[in-house]
């Protein structure tokens, strides 16, 4: 460890991690509370000011996603491989985390998602495991978050929904022409279909106005008010407590502890290259499965020799990351309308038709789609397309306007040889240890998956494709930038990592509040999920330190 | 997408200088400074690596009906970015002056790629040359795309429209569709759609990298450069905002292209 230059004044909480998903989410609740808090975060505070409609900067040219020359991250499949340097599920680090560039599909969790264990038993080659908590404990929470956000939905329209006390704040955004072939053709199949659930204001909301629907959504930050993240939402409401002393451009290298087995601090470097150490009463890790599990491994000491927080040995382990990929349709332009891909909030209708389990499909759990275009001028493409020449020209003008997909998002099984750990020779820019990422896919991923590819072809087909193309599913490459699993929660010190509200077994005043925490899945897009857990275990924490 | 690993081995990055000159010491990505371009001008290549680099476009994305690489000002875009200007302003005038580390990382991903220009524009001429006794610049369009073809290594990508139309996936005017159905083994080339996953191009071989940002410079805004007055966009009918600052003040909308009046189940199957 190198010395601190500046040991500023303990403060009551210190959060690591904190402009993204989880880190904000816990920073207002806490400030509201009453407490003081201390946020670091690596990135910088962009504003909205600095985004627009640029597709070269966002998609191509990593303006917003870590930079893989700075942040290496190494893959490899299993323990006997050297791992490579691959990027893998990454977010951007920034006020705003990984919400800063979504396009923010809020959907909950079902009342299963909890409870994969029960209903599964033991599958070979998985290590499955129930939540310690149950749907109808997180479900208020849900609610908040939904409000907070102004997420829009359709009330009733998901029949595999667990039960909800509130509508949507906001109705759903207007119906794409991609979106409407796709529900025509569930309904033919006799499916049910709905609006994906979208933290994209429809409405003026909480003194927001609604988004203008540019198109520019996914991987891009929003200039206008319009989508909903921790930047445009949480953040400012901290900040407005006048409890909140954020610091931007702040890395945290270790979490420092006590003689007697306490965390202690953080030690980070900070936009000056200054070496500065925070200490608090409690320090609550925030910065995603992936980089909390780095952090916390690479915060050792001779109390904890193997991690801070490891004496289980678990932590890093049991890492699902989702993955995502999809079928495609090309259409004829005599037979149908434009679709227009590009138009809107880059999804529309989804399904949980084939979420739960039916052993039909050869195999346990299922996936959520959604219809979509197949992306912006430059990057828009399919597998088979000519790159070059006349025909590359013809290909362009013939589909850029009449092509969709429907995308499937994986529900990988957890196994415990899954896992992030610390590269033993690849470093970062800043000379901390890369984090390696450990994984094969359960057979039961890849069964699933490819179930699900040709489910969506056949979807496409009723949709009246003159071409269908599948992308099918072999391995995660970590493209849905989903992660979870990596410090379990539960009952038992011995299996898990943290205990149900997010607390450290091995240190008491230690907590992770990511998604680190989930046994399992879900297998929706976790951030609606991850921010009602952070805010259920951030009131916890106030509910305590009153009593 | 995997490099060799040796190449992260380093460990610590110094930060790169910023030249924005305003002796600001943040190096913090929010303080990015703006410079202007000239309209006019080389910045990376040579007069004869831009004519070669122009005609390889031309023949990429050939102007038909509609206006090809060479009218758009392709070579432009390309030569802005091998120059090192990566980042439009967000309100599309000018470019970021990148400080800190993000400095030093594209000063490295830059001299890559401009290694790659130049010796793939040696390649060409070699190429062109050995063939034909003259600079790739004067062949005809059938030797120009004869040269490309040596330099991927793989054939000139035939007609897929005239292919779906002939297997019946398509309709000419007027006629039934007599098939449709799943392409049983798609092509790798042209890859998938974007996912969530950055897209690096420094790690390329110089014609796939060439292919790319010749399909950018076509279609990206034009504050780049390239698709001058919109002439990609309009080819493919996509609409896209006037400026980028347009899309920063929150101005432009898609709307018109969504179906606003439908209402869920949406559908009347
Ligand atoms: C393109 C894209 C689209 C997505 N779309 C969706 C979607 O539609 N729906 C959905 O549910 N999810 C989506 N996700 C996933 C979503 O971004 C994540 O689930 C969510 O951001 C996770 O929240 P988090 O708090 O765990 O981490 P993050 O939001 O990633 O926040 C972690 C923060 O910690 C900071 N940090 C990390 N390490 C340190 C350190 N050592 N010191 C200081 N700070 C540190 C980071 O800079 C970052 O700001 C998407 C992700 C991407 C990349």
């Amino acid at each position: 460890m190198t010395t601190p230059a500046t040991r500023p004044d303990p403060v009551d909480v210190l959060i690591i991690g904190a402009g993204g998903a989880s880190g904000a989410t816990t920073a207002k609740v806490l400030t509201e509370a009453g407490l003081r808090v201390v946020g670091l975060e690596r990135g910088p505070f962009l504003r909205p000011e600095h985004f627009s409609g640029d597709e070269i900067k966002y998609i191509n040219r990593n303006y917003l996603w870590p930079d893989p020359v700075l942040n290496p991250r190494t893959v490899r499949r299993d323990e006997t491989q050297t791992a490579v340097l691959e990027q893998f599920s990454n977010t951007p680090h920034c006020v705003g985390g990984g919400t800063i560039h979504y396009s923010g599909w809020f959907p909950r969790a079902t009342e299963n998602d909890f409870r994969m264990r029960s209903l599964h038993g033991d599958v070979e080659g998985a290590s499955l495991a129930d939540w310690p908590f149950s749907y109808d404990d997180l479900e208020p929470y849900y609610s908040r978050i939904e409000w907070e956000f102004g997420v829009s939905g359709q009330q009733g329209a998901n029949k595999h929904e667990g039960p909800r006390s509130r509508d949507y704040p906001c109705p759903p955004p207007p119906v794409s022409r991609y979106g409407k072939v796709f529900y025509d053709a569930m309904a033919k199949l006799g499916h049910n279909a709905f609006p994906m659930p979208q933290s994209i204001l429809t409405r003026p909301h909480n003194g927001r106005q609604p988004s203008p629907n540019a198109g520019f959504v996914q991987q891009f930050g929003d200039p206008t008010d319009g989508r909903s993240t921790t930047q445009r939402v949480f953040t400012p409401d901290a900040l407005a407590t006048g409890r909140y002393d954020l610091r931007t451009d702040c890395y945290v290298h270790e979490i420092t502890t006590t003689a007697d087995g306490r965390a202690k601090g953080a030690v980070y470097e900070d936009s000056q290259g200054r070496m500065v150490e925070q200490e608090a009463t409690a320090v609550i890790v925030c910065c995603g499965a992936i980089e909390s599990a780095r952090l916390l491994l690479a915060s050792r000491s001779a109390h904890f020799p193997d991690g801070l927080a490891n004496n289980s040995g678990q932590l890093g382990r049991n890492a699902t990351f989702h993955d995502y990929f999809f079928a495609i349709g090309l259409f004829d332009r005599e037979l149908t309308d434009p679709l227009y891909g590009w138009a809107g909030n880059y999804v529309n209708g989804t399904t949980f038709d084939f979420y739960e389990t039916d052993e039909d499909r050869g195999g346990i759990a299922g996936c959520v789609i959604t219809a979509s275009g197949l992306g912006p001028p430059v990057n828009w493409t399919f597998p088979g397309r000519p790159t070059w020449g006349q025909a590359a020209k013809d290909t362009d003008r013939e589909f850029f306007n009449h092509s969709m997909k429907i995308g499937v998002l994986l529900n990988d099984l957890p196994r415990e040889s899954n896992r992030v750990d610390l590269d033993p020779d690849v470093k970062d820019a800043w000379g901390q240890p890369a984090a390696r990422i450990t994984h094969t896919n359960h057979p039961n991923d890849v069964v699933i998956g490819n179930w699900q590819v040709r489910k969506n072809l056949e979807i496409l087909d009723a949709a009246g494709a003159a071409s269908t193309i599948p992308v099918w599913f072999e391995q995660a490459k970590g493209n849905s930038c989903h992660q979870h699993g990596t410090a379990r929660m539960g009952n038992d010190p011995a299996t898990s990592v943290l205990d149900k509200w997010g607390r450290a077994h091995d240190v008491p005043n230690l907590f992770v509040l990511d998604g680190s925490g989930f046994p399992t899945g879900p297998g929706v897009n976790p951030t609606l999920t991850i921010m009602a857990n952070a805010w259920r275990c951030a009131e916890h924490l106030v509910q305590e330190r009153v009593a | 997408m995997s490099t060799d690993r040796t190449e992260a081995r380093s460990g610590p990055i110094a930060d790169g200088a910023g030249q924005d000159g305003s002796g600001s010491s943040s190096t913090s990505q929010a303080d990015w400074g703006v410079v202007h371009l000239p309209e006019e001008g080389r910045l990376f290549f040579d007069a004869h690596q831009w004519g070669v680099i122009e005609a390889a476009a031309e023949r990429i994305i050939p102007a038909d009906h509609d206006p090809g690489a060479k009218d758009a000002g392709v070579v432009r875009f390309i030569d802005r970015y091998l120059a090192g200007h990566v980042y439009a302003a967000a309100d599309g005038n000018g470019f970021l002056v990148q400080t800190g580390k993000a400095a030093a990382a594209w000063a490295q991903r830059t001299q890559t790629m401009q290694e790659r220009y130049t010796q793939g524009v040696s390649d060409i001429e070699d190429i062109s040359d050995r063939r034909y006794g003259t600079s790739y610049i004067d062949l005809d369009p059938e030797q120009q795309d004869a040269v490309l073809v040596e330099v991927s290594g793989r054939p000139k990508p035939s007609d897929f429209v005239a292919r779906l139309r002939a297997e019946g996936k398509l309709t000419a005017q007027g006629e039934q569709r007599s098939a449709s159905g799943v392409d049983p083994s798609p092509a790798e080339e042209g890859g998938a759609p974007p996912s969530n996953q950055p897209v690096p191009d420094d790690a390329l071989d110089f014609f796939p990298m060439l292919l790319l940002h010749v399909r950018q410079g076509f279609y990206a805004d034009p504050a780049y450069g390239g698709n001058r007055d919109h002439v990609g966009w309009r080819t493919i009918g996509f609409p896209g905002p006037t400026s980028l600052g347009q899309t920063q003040r929150g101005e432009f909308s898609t709307n018109d292209y969504l179906l606003p009046e439908l209402e869920w189940p949406y559908t009347d199957q």
